[in-house]
């Protein structure tokens, strides 16, 4: 957390909202909190909320269990494509590893791993 | 470019090792460095006091004077260039050091070359790229529990497959090329023979590359000299010629990489070839960066040698073996050979041995162009070089 992106990890904290940082001038939602857009490099950036819906583009099921990671292995970590057109890597939680499928949708699970940090992970949205 | 002035190659030398770790037990990671600094010099009849353009990178002594590794490895050699690089972009950093070398000679900005690397990972027991912090750009990724690089590369494959069908045979089939090429290698590190399933019964790391589709962890040191034709003509070694070199890079988090299944090297592959004077089809040896069999296959598309999503087709039936249409790494590569973290100096040091004849039992008959292609980091950068003979 720092001054350009405390504002998107309170809001998850808090607020329970995932924000995205908008280009007012072309409109593209970026990937991750920055002052200038990737795709116009225009500087009038504002903050909205994402709908928190996306596909997963890739994933893997790591059996490594990284030091300090708080899920424990086997556990999918993803690159999920937000419908609003950012793209996140996180995890897919609260299913079989074996049943992810790249294609699937997912939306937005909030989790709390502690009481000052809050992190984005998707579950899948059946049916 | 005034006559003589074309830069070559004049030295190589790389550091022994005994089952992964540095054969010599008396040095450090500087130290390491040194000693083949001084063999590579003095195989072209030059020593340190001929040096004046000095290009390292690595991962050691950070926090400490790793931050200014080419002033650190200069005050260690007691040397004061006037011309260095410290590109750090991962394993293609050295691509790009003797493309940057190249054109300080040409320009007349340096006189001698030396480039270097150094790593005692192993020895240290420490693995992969060591951690990334959660600072800056990376607290966007270090909640998430990717492994790293193993988990980026697995993205990238599955990817692949989900595009193009590629399996994990067809990866497969790349690291048993590699260790056939290695049983050819005396100083390789992994030499016994693989067969495809061998492979697929290998543990699973991080879906879908298992651990025989991962590069070895071993310590390593290597260094190159690089002057002018003019200067080279008093070299004992035939010069390797530098005809050519690009770089690109993209990212440093793997969200971020525009298409998984495209690195940069379809950038740098077609443009070192145009400046070369190249066509694909005169490569003769291919030096393709080898962290993981996903890399290579990506590679090999990217830089022209099969059309995009044929990777998997073309590794096949031992296309890229001993005795395949296209040699691979036949020193073994990182799969086989050695990788101590940033493997880019050792491809550039087989490829000039290959063009000298010197590679004994592995060599491959008739080589005069080497195609040389270093990856860095998740697949974020390249830079690539077309070496010639003579």
């Amino acid at each position: 957390m720092d001054a350009e992106t405390e504002r998107f990890w309170t809001a998850l904290r808090d607020e329970r909202q995932l924000l995205l940082r908008r280009c007012r001038t072309c409109g593209c939602h970026l990937d991750y909190p920055r002052v200038v857009c990737t795709s116009c490099y225009g500087g009038d950036l504002e903050w909205v909320r994402s709908l928190g819906t996306g596909t997963i583009h890739s994933f893997t099921v790591s059996h490594r269990q990284v030091g300090g990671f708080d899920l424990e292995a086997p556990y999918v970590v993803a690159l999920i494509d937000l419908d609003e057109g950012a793209r996140l890597l996180s995890n897919v939680v609260g299913s079989e590893p074996g049943a992810v499928r790249i294609g699937d949708r997912v939306a937005l699970v909030i989790e709390d791993l502690s009481d000052d940090r809050s992190v984005p992970r998707f579950s899948r949205i059946t049916g | 470019m005034k006559a003589g002035r074309e830069a070559v190659i004049v030295g190589v030398a790389e550091a022994p090792l005994a089952a992964g770790k540095l054969a010599d037990r008396d040095v450090n990671v500087l130290g390491a460095q040194a000693r083949v600094a001084v063999r590579a010099l003095a195989e072209a009849g030059l020593t340190l006091a001929d040096v004046d353009g000095l290009l390292t990178s690595g991962s050691w002594g950070v926090p400490g004077p790793g931050r200014f590794p080419t002033m650190t490895l200069g005050e260690y050699l007691g040397i004061e260039p006037t011309f260095f690089d410290s590109t750090s972009v991962g394993g293609a950093s050295f691509e790009a050091h003797a493309a940057h070398a190249a054109m300080a000679i040409e320009t007349g900005y340096c006189e001698v070359a030396l480039i270097t690397y150094g790593s005692t990972q192993r020895s240290d027991r420490s693995r992969a790229l060591g951690s990334r912090g959660d600072g800056l750009t990376s607290q966007f990724e270090a909640p998430f529990g990717l492994p790293l690089p193993v988990g980026a590369y697995a993205l990238a494959a599955q990817r692949h497959m989900h595009q193009y069908g590629t399996t994990s045979e067809q990866l497969a089939e790349i690291v048993v090329a590699s260790r056939g090429w290695a049983a050819l290698n005396p100083a390789a590190t992994a030499r016994d023979p693989l067969t495809i399933d061998n492979v697929l019964a290998s543990p699973m790391i991080s879906s879908p590359l298992r651990r025989l589709d991962c590069c070895l962890v071993t310590d390593g040191a290597g260094a190159i000299v690089l002057t002018s034709a003019r200067r080279a003509e008093s070299a004992a070694t035939l010069p390797v010629r530098v005809l050519g070199s690009s770089e690109a890079h993209s990212h440093t988090h793997i969200a971020a990489m525009p298409d998984l299944t495209l690195p940069p090297a379809y950038r740098t592959g077609p443009e070192a070839l145009r400046r070369s004077g190249v066509s694909i089809g005169d490569v003769d040896v291919a030096m393709i960066y080898d962290s993981f069999t996903i890399t290579v296959l990506l590679t090999l598309e990217a830089l022209g040698f099969c059309g995009r999503g044929e990777g998997g087709a073309f590794v096949e039936g031992g296309s890229i073996a001993p005795g395949g249409s296209l040699p691979v790494n036949p020193n073994g590569g990182g799969l086989s050979s050695s990788h101590p973290g940033m493997y880019g100096i050792f491809l550039l040091i087989e490829a000039v041995r290959q063009l000298r004849g010197e590679a004994d039992a592995r060599q491959v008959a008739g080589a005069e162009v080497a195609l040389v292609s270093g990856t860095g980091a998740v697949l974020s950068s390249a830079a690539t070089c077309v070496l010639a003979r003579g």
